[in-house]
């Protein structure tokens, strides 16, 4: 009896470790690919995510699968993947937010997002909106640069994370009008706008994906889009610019990254599918519901594109004098 | 059961300082209209010297008024006298928690499986001195049940043991 | 549409095969990963997303979902009676008195009654939802940031109650939480705290790491430590049912428990958790035999258990009327619905009508499942306590070990486990009770976050928490409750002093 269970525990031990001995290196991807968003599940950029996710398996024989990873306002889960195996099984979505493209410029970074993230492809670009409630006083910019200048009250304004393109936007709106903003960070998009939703705070700055349905059903009104032109999403909010107001940012690009030292062939594989899933007419559909534009760039213009944003950003830091302690 | 309390609090009073203290110094305490990092903590620290003090301070209230307290300090483990709480410590207690840390270490070495096999075999054989037969027994069919249970679930996520790729 | 017209053809969508199906299938793994440490509701959503798109129909899909969610509070509460494991924070208050009554062999009355308030809170907060969404959603948007501040401060503050004896050590452990919870990154000002240069701790403790230290790993070392080979194991194994007394004495607490659940569940963050707490703490002050509570109380598992199942029936409602997710496991049905075209929010109910009934249909019928998938299972579990320490102990001890390593795929979380085990077992040594803070835990970064919030409206006044009629109920309530407490106890020993 006893050597009867030594055998069927020896054959049992060899099923086990043999499959893990014996993994042979198949032509990438040969297995499920892990997608960091590092935001909250329901953002805009994981709802981005999941509409990849859902897509990805249309143009790819392994699925993507998307995890998310919120936390030091997007650090916490990007740094995750820098610090993973570069071998292209584990990615990045939401590469070009707040915490890419603002943050190094404020605040000192486990990692460098240019040199230690390679940039895969851009999908779409998540603008900031300026709102405020349906019940409040403010019809439009002017209204609220004028209560500041009457009331010299601060305007205190709902924003997604500390140090994110939200947050940025609106203190470089504040500084430029010369309005004294208050901005109160919250845990992420959907908690910022649920807060003034609910009229706690005078205004606030969101994404489009997470303003729009608030805007449809009369709870919000769009004072102004901080983008250099209008956003096509909301082709009748009026830009900063086109009110008086010399601030336009890009808000918070969305798109997929690498780790730095990522093998060509991977990255141009990946690019190539996100390329193909961008073309698909459903996936078009999809994104239109959920209010965000498909603006797909290749890796090397993207790269080029989130140094020149990066850029931007610091320019604009600068030139207002924005510290954020 | 009062020294060991007493030492406690007196742990606790001169935790809270420090963490008061190491708040104010590298955690920004802020101004009252935005606090900082360390504000919380800060008082978290101060809230919890004055706890420990306070603790302190019943020990020793306590101790006049001998009530059930101390009856139950009493029981507490030593009721065989002290010769088997030393032996208890020593062949359960200490070998279980050492197990539980070998096993995290070799989690990702050796691969969940055999982890889990040599954790059970382990603590069937000195946690519980239970013979060979049952042990390997035992050891097999958790290690296989709980492989079916969380392989399925868990996929990609438990590791097969870095000593094999 | 008329809410009865609505109901009866959501009920006909709920009851077509294929749906049927997917709600069992939700209530069976819903249930499995509710008992398995480590992997929540949340997470499973998001491992069968891909899944998810591939069907067709919306409703199907939510059904799905939904099943999931709610059958994961039904496991949850079964670790947490029978092995001292809470599932997840909204089952740490079941812990209490839920194991105790295992430990005297009255596992199965507990586990029972558990279910069946469950499935009566349930119930009744679908109906709630059908009659009242719309307003209670609104409700729920009127909790700003000094409103949460004040509603978790509260919450904090029962969950010393839960210390039974000593205030001072109940404090002590809440304040203890606290500290934990502020390790890792503080998202108001992005700065990392505590981490003392190790990586893995800037994101912080994991709940599960924690409670499952703390109570599963901390009471198995101190068993370790015991005279008993198998001290776990109660040696009678008793009434396998509840009684007619306990169903009696459990009424009050599961009516109670439910109307406490559906109105703190509604409220985005910590609904849940604070419903179980704020329902023991009112059992507690009703019950003709406080002391009982701590050692056993049926109403302490009756109450905090239907206030948790009410509470995640009325989750929903800010998701299906308002469109906002109140906890991640909401957030990741949110996402599912919108990549799948359907937007939750106030239009749901006109574009979708077959969706927003057909859901709340199933739920009914998933409560019934549930509840008849959960009964005849009682006497099953019961008999898991039989099973020796020996065997049973490292069994839990891998588990959750297993569990706590999932969540992030880092060695780090085991050793973190042991860590929280040991701490877990110097606190019983010590005579503290581990409730608190695991509680405090939770109710942490909502208590800190808000007031900091609060504080950046108000420009740096704590007025603000007593200018805001919600804010002032609340604070006003408790501080009367406390007062009202503190004089009691005082009159007591009072009397008890000048009576040698």
């Amino acid at each position: 009896m006893k050597r009867v269970i030594a055998v069927v525990a020896t054959v049992m031990f060899a099923c086990m470790v043999l499959p893990a001995v014996s993994m042979a290196a198949d032509a990438y991807p040969s297995k499920p690919i892990t997608a960091i968003v590092p935001m909250a599940a329901g953002g805009s950029s994981d709802l981005m995510a999941r509409a990849i996710e859902k897509f990805w398996t249309k143009y790819s024989k392994q699925p993507l699968v998307v995890v998310n990873k919120p936390g030091g306002g997007g650090v916490v889960g990007t740094e995750a993947v820098v610090r993973s195996k570069p071998d292209g099984y584990t990615l990045y979505i939401g590469y070009g937010s707040g915490h890419d493209v603002v943050m190094p410029t404020l605040q000192k970074m486990p990692y460098d997002p240019l040199k230690d993230l390679v940039a895969v492809a851009r999908v779409s670009i998540h603008s900031v909106v300026i709102v405020t409630g349906a019940k409040s006083p403010f019809n439009s910019i002017k209204d609220v640069v004028e209560y500041s200048k009457k009331e010299g009250k601060p305007v205190t304004t709902a924003v997604s994370v500390k140090a994110g393109a939200v947050d940025l936007a609106l203190t470089a709106f504040g500084k430029a009008a010369g309005v004294n903003i208050v901005t109160v960070p919250f845990s992420g998009g959907a908690e910022a706008t649920t807060a003034l939703a609910g009229g706690h705070l005078m205004i606030g700055g969101g994404h489009p994906s997470e303003i729009i349905p608030h805007i449809k059903a009369g709870r919000f009104k769009a004072l102004a889009v901080v983008l250099p032109q209008r956003d096509p999403t909301l082709p009748d909010v009026p830009t900063l610019k086109e009110q008086g107001i010399n601030v336009a940012t890009w808000g918070s690009i969305k798109g997929l990254a690498a780790p730095a030292g990522t093998p060509k062939e991977v990255i141009k594989y990946i690019e190539g599918n996100i390329r193909k899933i961008c073309s698909d007419p459903e996936f078009k559909k999809t994104m239109a519901n959920l209010n965000q534009p498909i603006m797909y760039q290749g890796s090397e213009d993207f790269a080029k594109f989130m140094r020149q944003a990066t850029a931007d950003y610091a320019k604009l830091i600068k030139e207002l004098n924005i510290k954020i302690d | 059961m009062d020294r060991a309390e007493r030492i406690a609090s007196v742990t606790l009073v001169a935790f809270g300082v420090f963490v008061a203290y190491y708040s104010d110094k590298y955690l920004k305490l802020g101004i009252l209209i935005s606090p900082g990092a360390g504000f919380f903590p800060y008082w978290i620290g101060v809230v919890l010297a004055v706890l420990g003090a306070v603790w302190l301070l019943n020990t020793f209230l306590a101790r006049k008024a001998p009530g059930p307290a101390e009856a139950e300090c009493g029981s507490e483990g030593a009721d065989m006298g002290g010769e088997p709480l030393r032996k208890r410590v020593l062949f359960r207690f200490l070998p279980g928690v050492l197990l539980v840390v070998l096993y995290g270490w070799l989690f990702e070495k050796a691969g969940y499986f055999i982890s889990t096999v040599l954790f059970m075999v382990g603590w069937q054989k000195v946690v519980e001195r239970e013979s060979w037969l049952k042990t390997l027994l035992i050891a097999v069919l958790c290690a296989g049940g709980m492989y079916a249970l969380f392989s399925y679930l868990l996929k990609g996520v438990l590791p097969t043991g870095t000593w094999f790729s | 549409m008329d809410i009865f017209a609505g109901l009866l053809n959501g009920f006909l969508i709920a009851l077509t095969p294929v749906n049927l199906l997917f709600a069992f299938l939700g209530a069976v793994l819903g249930t499995a990963i509710g008992v398995l440490p480590g992997l929540g509701p949340a997470a499973t959503i998001a491992l069968l997303l891909p899944a998810i798109y591939v069907i067709d129909s919306p409703v199907t899909a939510i059904i799905l979902m939904a099943g999931i969610f709610y059958g994961s509070m039904y496991g949850g509460s079964t670790t947490s009676i029978l092995l001292n494991l809470p599932g997840e924070a909204a089952s740490v208050v079941t812990c209490i008195d839920g194991y105790k009554m295992a430990q005297k062999g009255r596992a199965g009355a507990a586990l029972g009654i558990a279910a069946i308030g469950s499935f009566i809170a349930g119930t009744v907060g679908i109906v709630g939802m059908t009659l009242f969404a719309p307003v209670i959603a609104n409700f729920a948007l009127s909790f700003g940031p000094p409103e949460k501040f004040s509603l978790a401060f509260v919450g904090l503050l029962l969950a010393v109650t839960l210390s039974g004896s000593s205030v001072v050590k109940g404090l002590v452990m809440m304040t203890l939480g606290l500290l934990l919870a502020s390790v890792g990154l503080d998202p108001i000002s992005g700065k990392t705290r505590f981490s003392f240069g190790v990586t893995e701790l800037q994101s912080g403790f994991d709940f599960v790491t924690l409670a499952m230290g703390v109570f599963g790993l901390g009471e198995i070392f101190l068993g370790l430590e015991s005279v008993i080979k198998s001290e776990i194991v109660s040696t009678k194994v008793g009434q396998v049912w509840p009684t007619m007394r306990d169903w009696v004495a459990s009424r009050m607490a599961i009516l109670r428990g439910t109307l406490v659940g559906f109105f703190i569940g509604v409220i985005p963050g910590g609904g849940a958790v604070i419903s179980s707490l704020v329902s023991y703490a009112v059992e507690k002050k009703m019950s003709k035999r406080p002391e009982e509570f701590g050692q056993g109380a049926i109403e302490g598992v009756a109450g905090p258990e239907s206030a948790n199942n009410a509470a995640s029936s009325s989750s929903f409602i800010p998701l299906l009327t308002l469109g906002i997710p109140g906890n991640a496991s909401i957030a990741m049905i949110f996402a599912a619905l919108l990549i799948k075209g359907v937007t939750p929010g106030p239009f749901l109910i006109q574009e979708h009508p077959d969706v927003f009934w057909g859901v709340i249909a199933s739920m009914y019928i998933g409560n019934v499942m549930l509840l008849v998938l959960n009964l005849p299972l009682v006497g099953l579990w019961a008999q898991l306590i039989r099973v020796p320490f020996g065997i049973m102990a490292p069994i839990i001890i891998l588990f959750t070990a297993i569990g706590s390593y999932s969540l992030q795929g880092q060695t780090f979380d085991i050793y973190s486990l042991v860590g929280f085990g040991l701490f877990g077992y110097l606190l019983r040594k010590l005579h503290f009770e581990p409730g608190p803070l695991v509680l405090a835990f939770v109710l942490g970064p909502m208590v800190e976050g808000s007031m900091r919030q609060s504080l950046l409206m108000s420009g740096g006044t704590f007025s603000i928490f007593l200018e805001r009629p919600i804010s002032l109920v609340l604070l006003g309530l408790f501080a009367v409750l406390a007062i009202g407490q503190a004089a009691v106890t005082l009159r007591k020993k009072f009397r008890t002093r000048t009576n040698p």
